[in-house]
């Protein structure tokens, strides 16, 4: 079990998360004319941002004894990705070209804060931090399970608004969610980030493997773990060239974006 | 401070009385020249648009001019026979005039219910009336409360939001496909009327080509140099052009379709499968619909478009009730805040008035002080006091002349016992005596 602090601040950051989404919702089924609502909405991805961050740096000062290494339970990881998640709506709402990635966004925040509660009060575990390249390791594998979420949400939002311009529905109604076109710039510019950073992850998990032949066991590179890793790996590397490529582009590679999540959280969920 | 409007608007006249009474920027300078000549107090601000002409005075109460004055200039100003002013103009006054000028902001007087381009035209108006010195206090405050009603209302009710014509609505539809135009080809096939008005917006978007591709080249020729675009093509380059297009735009004559799966699946190979966004205008259609259904093309026809139109159209009535209901209330704030100033304003005259008068007659009594006895000080006190009273009272009272007509005398006579309590005191006075009577009646 972990300390009481740590999941009475994650418990608050859900619910600020659940707000924030319930007066989104109440944005989208009556469209927003009040810009109240939405400051109240930023108000409040803002204030998650902020908290994480704080809780991080407690954690870190007070809970491990000022160690400089941030990651070290999954509760630490999870609230790492809410914060920068939160931090990437706050960016991208205040912007014009992806006005309203928050309907896709919030929803997978208040499920890592969500997630974060069971992992800091019933599940909690300290990562066994034997050298630097598991923190390297456990950081890219962090970030690039954001890094793919975020181009997962995209690719979400790609098909929403690509069925809902070809089934011709609520065409009164301007598009919030941007532009197909600036979507699919959104989702190849986080898929060139999610690559490099699966390509961290692989990196530092062969070093680790080279220092500690036992850790992924005998045959480990045809492993689940290896070999669905590999494949998010390909997933993203073919999906950051996509506009070279005629067969992939559109549907398919939101799908395909989707995809490489998919595989990444079976890398993460199998032991070997 | 009385505001009068004086009209004409496309509710009321037909555009030819409208093209002569619509005046250019010097012709309004000429007017306020000349406004200021005749009607020196007074303010005046011209709201002049193409469906509208509309002459918004403050004056004083009972000054000039009064709205048969006004109607006089105007009619004598643009050359308007005065009967004819009089059929096609409606005239408002105070509250009404303030609620007309609100509504006018709102859109909600506009051919287009909610158009915004009119909160634009009334502010060049009262610019261009403040930068001519015409306006004063009372339209000031008019015209800065219509501006910002007209924004708090589109805000608040969307009474603006939606698309209103076909060409804006493709630009609309391009716009949930494409994020930027300036590396877009835009394709224009047939020179219908109906494609030159969709061309119309889709050249706001600044594409990087935009191609006109018509049976007969002269035609499309005509329309690309009508358009300023890049160029006119022939028919026969459609093929290459549907490669290089990311937006299409069709409107031919044609009663087979011009566009059909079989000869655009071949093409989308060497598209690179990029997004092409199909506007079909024609009727019957010039693109067949199952080449909607091809991977990364959007194809909308004429129904889906007027429907987006349709749609906000009566989007907008159903907000213009709240519209109303809001300028109303904004109207009614204005008015009292400009009735507030305006009484205030005579308070401050009033107080300035009486006490110059107060002044003279002080400094006439000191003069004569200075040289008096301690005995004529009271006879001089009792002149100071008789003189003052006479001198403020001598303009309120000269106004009760029998000479006056009926009505006039009555409303001074009115004003006087309102303003100092005179019933009152009578009545007092009446009830005191009737008292003194009854006490006497009982003592006997």
């Amino acid at each position: 079990m972990n300390d009481l602090p740590t999941t009475v601040i994650v418990l608050v950051l859900t619910f600020a998360s659940f707000c924030a989404c319930a007066i989104l919702v109440a944005r989208l089924v009556r469209p927003d004319r009040s810009p109240r609502l939405r400051r109240l909405q930023h108000v409040l991805v803002g204030t998650s941002m902020l908290l994480a961050a704080l809780l991080l740096v407690y954690r870190m000062y007070f809970v491990y004894d000022g160690s400089w290494q941030p990651l070290r339970a999954h509760v630490d990881g999870l609230v790492l990705m809410a914060g920068l998640l939160s931090a990437a709506t706050l960016f991208l709402q205040s912007g014009k070209r992806l006005p309203e990635f928050s309907g896709f966004g919030l929803p997978l925040q208040t499920f890592l804060f969500a997630w974060a509660i069971c992992a800091s009060w019933w599940s909690y575990e300290l990562f066994e931090m034997t050298s630097v390249w598991r923190t390297f390791h456990l950081a890219s594998v962090y970030l690039g399970t954001l890094s793919v979420a975020v181009a997962a949400v995209a690719a979400g939002m790609y098909l929403y608004v690509r069925r809902r311009l070809r089934a011709k529905r609520d065409l009164n109604s301007p598009g919030r969610f941007g532009s197909l076109e600036a979507i699919e710039r959104s989702l190849i510019s986080v898929s060139m980030l999610a690559f490099a950073l699966i390509t961290l992850v692989m990196v530092t998990g062969l070093v680790i493997r080279q220092q500690d032949p036992d850790s992924l066991g005998p045959g480990w590179w045809y492993s689940g773990k290896v070999v669905s890793a590999t494949g998010a790996w390909i997933v993203y590397a073919v999906l950051m060239n996509i506009r070279r490529s005629s067969y992939f582009r559109g549907k398919r590679a939101a799908w395909m974006a989707i995809g490489g999540l998919l595989m990444l959280l079976v890398s993460l969920g199998v032991s070997s | 401070m009385n505001i009068t409007l004086l009209s004409i608007s496309h509710h009321t006249a037909p555009v030819a009385l409208r093209e002569r009474l619509a005046l250019s920027d010097q012709a309004v300078e000429q007017v306020a020249a000349s406004w200021r000549q005749t009607y020196g107090g007074s303010e005046l601000v011209l709201i002049n648009t193409c469906n509208r002409v509309e002459w918004y005075v403050a004056c004083p109460a009972q000054g000039q001019p009064d709205i048969e004055a006004l109607r006089q200039f105007v009619g004598d100003f643009c050359q308007v026979d005065l009967a004819e002013l009089n059929a096609a103009s409606i005239h408002r006054e105070n509250l009404q005039a303030v609620e007309h000028l609100f509504r006018v902001a709102c859109g909600l007087e506009s051919m287009v219910l909610g158009e915004p381009q009119i909160i634009g035209q009334i502010k060049r108006a009262y610019e261009h009336a403040n930068a001519l010195s015409s306006v004063g206090a009372t339209l000031h405050t008019l015209f800065q409360e219509a501006l910002a009603t007209g924004k708090e209302v589109r805000t608040a009710t969307g009474i603006d939001t939606g698309r209103i014509s076909v060409g804006s609505t493709a630009v609309e539809f391009a716009r949930q496909v494409f994020e930027s135009f300036d590396d877009k080809t835009i394709l224009a096939v047939g020179a219908g009327e109906m494609a030159k008005i969709t061309l119309h917006h889709l050249q706001s978007l600044n594409p990087r080509k935009l191609w006109l591709v018509n049976r007969s080249i002269d035609r499309a020729r005509e329309l690309a140099a009508q358009l300023n675009v890049d160029g006119a093509r022939q028919i026969d380059d459609l093929d290459p052009l549907l490669v290089e297009a990311d937006m299409l735009i069709t409107s031919t004559a044609s009663n087979e379709p011009i566009i059909t799966p079989a000869r655009f699946t071949p093409l989308l190979g060497r598209r690179r499968n990029r997004p092409l966004v199909i506007i079909d205008l024609a009727v019957p259609r010039d693109v067949d619909p199952a080449v909607g259904g091809l991977q990364n093309v959007y194809l909308y026809n004429i129904d889906d478009l007027q429907q987006v139109v349709d749609a906000t159209q009566a989007q907008r009535m159903h907000e213009a009730d709240e519209a109303r209901a809001r300028v109303r209330d904004a109207a009614d704030r204005c008015m009292k805040r400009i009735q507030n100033h305006d009484v205030g304003q005579l308070v401050r005259a009033l107080r300035t008035r009486l006490h110059e008068l107060g002044e003279l007659e002080q400094q006439r009594t000191l003069r004569k002080l200075e040289s008096a006895s301690p005995d004529e000080v009271p006879r001089l006190l009792e002149e100071h006091t008789h003189r003052l009273v006479n001198k403020i009272l001598h303009l309120p009272v000269s106004q009760l002349d029998r000479r006056q007509p009926a009505s006039v005398l009555g409303f001074f006579a009115a004003a006087l016992r309102k303003l100092f309590r005179l019933d009152s005191q009578a009545a007092a006075q009446d009830t005191e005596e009737a008292d003194t009577q009854r006490v006497h009646s009982h003592r006997e």
